[in-house]
């Protein structure tokens, strides 16, 4: 019997769960795919907003800005990575201009910090690499990078370190009222809760409506991005916007906080809430308006190329209510999610609290989440004394980012379970890098096998049925060196 | 009875055409050299490759080694001889060179290892 | 400790290099080797092909490089398996990393650098589509069936017709797996004749030139891949999509020399071979530091590889006796069909020697000559039935030639010739 069942580890699903963690209560997060932070929250800009964009008065305005100032202290805890650079949003022409105006007018209404409009001279002395044909921009001191995976994952750790019950691979396939609140069902599992935390990002309409708690419909919008090498990393030090249009913010070029660069995304609404198909157009399209922004880009140098899904609704604003006595929809969550994420969750605290939820806090809540070991981030001496405790820190695995067989066991090893290649890249950067993972992905299979008690047959990419093997040739009884 | 085959010998890859007549005589045009003529008369006549493979290894450091035809059998009898080497383990250590099937098709040709393997 | 050479690489090009200076008299060597073996990729290259030129037999790829361990381990060379190398500094520090003696700083008179290359991936050439498990690059599919003893898949697409897909193609069709086709971009195949024939026509598997793959499909693992023709500009042609179930995509899309050490290290670069400019000693821009073998530029030939390593390792000698002399550089140009030269510039002193000269030409070529000018005026000339890009051309430039070419360039090109 739980207080608390969140369905959905995203990024709101586990800042809610961390949220929540802190008081003395049963919580429980019940997750479809295979590990947290798969869906929206694993693909998609990884901007920290400053806030001057949202609607004054409106939901994505105020937890945009609250949200933003908490992310200092929240990387202190949880040391997931944040970067305050800085972004600017470019003005191509007078009109353009205009815009700008407006947005920092709303900028000025949401009390959005450190936020300016600036000439072109400005913004060319600052990131030397932008169009010289631009007009001014609207600079915000207080937007930043983050890894959104690595953000929510912290969270779920840190969460799952004080008690809440993480079940992955349990997707929600019935919802009813009883008990003493609500039976929710995974196939044959059913658990008991009092309150319900409908986090489903793209499929929060379908869990509201399972449990006939209001009826909306998401439409997945997808945005399509294209990632470069480090090597070019350095071209912009900051966020760089365009002008917004009706439909997004527009394609936006940035630095990650693992020192890629990154485009997109564009946006496309679609039907499919798994399809994550990129597409020769939309890649082209991304290339395009990017090189509006800067005209260098060298596309040759790009790594890889994904899409990510948001969750829209036709209204504007994001939905958070109790729609059902002791069930609060967190619905039609798109940007301003991530930044937003953590200011959401205390208010749904303060919503479950007002609900009649005792809340008491714990005493031994440990608020300190340790860093993935990361010796890039090292000096010699203290590398050579992690190979004196662990000599696996001296093995190479991945070596296009130099990634030890240490760093990897150590995230195999944390309160959230990792069962799959793409669950070890989100967290030990492990085959992210130029190669992809032609070269370690099989020495990652061997330290799964070795650690997880896993068959190298059953070892999949992402979810179920991602199998990367489907066989063995005349394998002998010879074993691989460990 | 006529057929192409596209010359190896050397990298130009000369499009030959190979015919045989009813006396049993094989002709090949196409050919820019006396080794495309050798190669069209093989290749019509007795197509032969070298077939590499792998083994298993039983205690080895790695699980399987590579081995090779030490000269090349008939083309039509390779996934017969790929049968043969699913059923061939060797025990570790191994090294290239050890024979592990010997004389075959009836014929003066072993497959051999062409990796060594430690024990492991 | 300061050794005389290290070596970045166990593989035939680092095998080759230090075995060649130990053997002209140089005693303090290392080699340092990322893996636990030495021999490289060549270790799961088990086909055979290898060693035509140098030891005028076919050898495996296993074969080719025992050959040369044999040689190391007669020697006193020093090796360090799976130890990585994280920099090399312009004074010829190494720094290391190993389970065994933690980080360290090695110094030595001379580094060669023999890391090798690595596969071009998905992303680098921007294939749309789902991101399932079931798409690997050629070498990595070659890795678990021939090393480790697994399968990655039972039904297999192909795009890109280099030698490792073609390889490819023929070691799954062994191992049982049902291979649909290889699709190729270009009008023609980056492979060996041969390979087109033992690989693809002994199995009638079909080569599909001037084919593109435009999108991957599948949520979990790879359902199939979406093909298409392209035109003379590489650009797919509406109309001619076609799916095709699989469940297993390789890769064969071109090998990208690893210069992550050379670029830290400040060593310039050559766009177009994307390794270390060289002169004909094979020494890069850093004084003491020479490269050799696929990360200075991509080879079609293990035995050209080894040539290349023994004109580095000999130029690593000389430099460390001291006895190099400082004359006029000649600076060598491809144009006119021609893509890229290496070395990019020869040094020339009273006694140049004869130089063999690298070269890779943009299309495919009957019955042209390859020459090479000074100031416009043609020097050199030799004729080839044959020059395509993935053939690898040479010429030897005699002295007399390279003291012309004191202080200018070198240019070489493709005349006449058939498409």
């Amino acid at each position: 019997m739980y207080d608390v069942l969140i369905i959905g580890a995203g990024v709101v699903g586990c800042a809610v769960a961390r949220e929540l963690s802190r008081f003395d209560l049963s919580v429980g997060v019940l997750e479809k795919d295979s590990d947290v932070s798969n869906g929206t929250s694993k693909a998609n800009s990884g901007i920290v907003h400053g806030g001057y964009d949202g609607e004054p008065g409106t939901l994505k305005a105020r937890l945009g800005v609250d949200g933003n100032a908490m992310f200092k202290e929240l990387d202190k805890d949880l040391q997931f990575g944040f970067n305050k650079c800085g972004s600017y949003v470019l003005a191509f022409d007078e009109n353009d201009h205009e815009e700008l105006k407006k947005l920092y007018e709303k900028g000025m209404k949401n009390n959005t910090r450190n936020i300016s409009l600036v000439g072109r001279d400005f913004v060319l002395a600052n990131e030397p690499n932008v169009n010289p044909n631009i007009h001014s921009a609207l600079y915000c001191g207080s937007a930043g990078i983050i890894s959104p995976f690595e953000f929510t994952i912290a969270l779920a750790e840190n969460a799952g370190d004080n008690g809440v019950e993480f079940h992955l691979e349990t997707p929600v396939t019935a919802i009813k009222k009883g008990g003493s609140g609500y039976l929710v069902y995974s196939g044959n599992q059913v658990f008991q809760t009092r309150f319900v935390v409908n986090a489903a990002g793209l499929y929060s309409d379908v869990i509201a409506g399972m449990a006939g708690a209001g009826s909306f419909k998401i439409t997945p919008r997808k945005g399509e991005y294209l990632l470069f090498d480090k090597e070019v990393g350095g071209t912009v030090g900051s966020v760089l916007f365009q002008t917004p249009k009706k439909d997004s913010k527009g394609i936006l070029v940035t630095p990650t906080i693992h020192g890629n660069l990154m485009i997109g995304p564009n946006a496309q609404h679609v039907d499919d809430k798994e399809s994550l198909l990129t597409t020769r157009e939309g890649l082209q399209e991304v290339a395009t308006q990017a090189r509006r922004t800067v005209p260098k880009l060298d596309m040759s140098k790009v790594i890889t190329q994904y899409a990510g899904l948001r969750s829209s609704l036709e209204t504007y604003d994001f939905i958070m209510e109790e729609t059902l006595t002791g069930f609060i929809n967190l619905v039609g969550i798109d940007s301003p999610g991530l930044t937003s994420s953590p200011a959401m969750a205390k208010e749904v605290v303060g919503m479950l609290d007002d609900a009649g939820l005792a809340m008491k806090e714990k005493k031994n809540y440990i608020s300190y989440r340790a860093p993935y070991i990361r010796m890039d981030r090292m000096s010699n001496e203290e590398i050579n004394e992690l190979i004196v405790q662990d000599r696996r820190f001296g093995k190479i695995v991945c070596r296009c980012e130099s990634i030890s067989e240490g760093e990897i066991v150590d995230v195999l090893h944390r309160s959230i379970p990792v069962r799959s290649i793409d669950g070890i890249k989100r967290r030990a950067r492990v085959t992210s890098g130029r190669c992809q993972g032609g070269f370690c992905t099989p020495r990652v299979m061997e330290i799964m096998t070795r650690e997880l008690d896993l068959d190298m047959l059953e070892i999949t990419k992402n979810n179920k049925g991602s199998n990367i093997l489907t066989g063995i040739t005349k394998k002998g009884l010879g074993g691989m060196k460990k | 009875m006529e057929k192409n085959f596209t010359c190896v010998v050397c990298p130009i890859g000369c499009s030959l055409h190979v015919k045989e007549e009813k006396d049993g005589s094989i002709d090949v045009t196409g050919n820019r050299c006396k080794r495309g003529l050798d190669y069209g008369i093989n290749e019509w006549t007795d197509p032969r490759r070298i077939v590499t493979s792998t083994i298993g290894v039983v205690g080895g450091l790695e699980p399987v080694t590579s081995v090779k035809t030490v000269s090349p059998i008939p083309k039509g009898r390779i996934m017969e001889l790929m049968d043969m080497l699913n059923k061939v383990m060797v025990e570790a250590p191994c090294s290239e060179g050890m024979v592990v099937l010997e004389g075959i098709f009836g014929e003066d040709n072993d497959v051999v290892v062409t990796r060594d393997v430690v024990k492991g | 400790m300061i050794y005389d050479i290290i070596v970045v690489g166990g593989g035939p090009a680092g095998l080759a290099a230090a075995v060649t200076a130990y053997e002209a008299g140089v005693e303090k060597i290392l080699v340092v080797e990322r893996d636990y073996m030495l021999g490289g990729i060549l270790n799961q290259c088990i086909h055979n092909g290898f060693g035509l030129h140098k030891f005028k037999e076919e050898l495996t790829g296993p074969e080719y490089s025992q050959r040369y361990i044999r040689r190391l381990q007669e020697s006193s060379i020093e090796v360090a398996t799976e130890t990585m190398v994280l920099k090399v500094t312009a004074d010829k520090e190494v720094h290391t990393l190993s389970e065994k003696n933690g980080f360290q700083v090695l110094k030595a008179k001379s580094v060669i650098l023999a890391m090798g290359c690595r596969e071009r991936t998905r992303g680098a050439i921007n294939i749309a589509g789902d991101r399932p498990s079931g798409v690997f690059t050629a070498g990595t599919a070659q890795r678990f069936i021939n090393l480790e003893g697994f399968m990655p898949g039972r039904e297999v697409v192909i795009l890109g017709s280099g030698d490792i897909g073609l390889i490819m193609a023929r070691r799954m069709t062994l191992e049982g797996a049902k291979v649909k086709g290889v699709y190729e971009l270009m009008p023609y195949s980056n492979g060996l004749t041969r390979n087109i024939v033992q690989c693809l026509d002994d199995f009638d598997i079909p080569l599909h030139l001037s084919h593109t793959i435009l999108s991957i499909h599948g949520k979990s693992r790879l359902e199939g891949v979406t093909v298409a023709q392209v035109d003379e500009n590489r650009k797919p042609i509406d109309g001619t999509e076609e799916y095709v179930a699989c469940d297993t995509l390789l890769l064969s899309v071109g090998l990208i020399p690893e210069n992550e050490l050379s670029n830290q290290c400040g060593i310039h670069m050559d766009p177009t071979t994307k390794g270390p400019v060289v002169t004909q000693t094979r020494e890069t821009s850093v004084p003491g530091i020479f490269a050799c073998g696929n990360v200075l530029h991509v080879h079609d030939l293990v035995d050209y590889v080894s040539e290349e390593a023994e004109t580095a390792a000999m130029g690593a000698v000389e430099y460390i006796k001291n006895a190099s002399e400082k004359g006029d550089f000649a600076k060598t140009v491809g144009t006119a069909g021609i893509t890229y030269v290496v070395p990019q510039s020869v040094e020339i002193t009273k006694d140049t020697q004869r130089t063999k000269m690298y070269m890779r030409v943009d299309r495919v070529y009957a019955n042209a000559s390859i020459e090479a000018t000074v100031d416009g005026k043609v020097l050199l000339s030799k004729k080839f039935e044959r020059l395509m890009p993935g053939e690898m051309a040479s010429l030897q430039v005699p002295g007399n030639v390279l003291d012309q070419a004191a202080g200018k360039e070198l240019v070489f090109q493709v005349q006449g010739g058939e498409k």
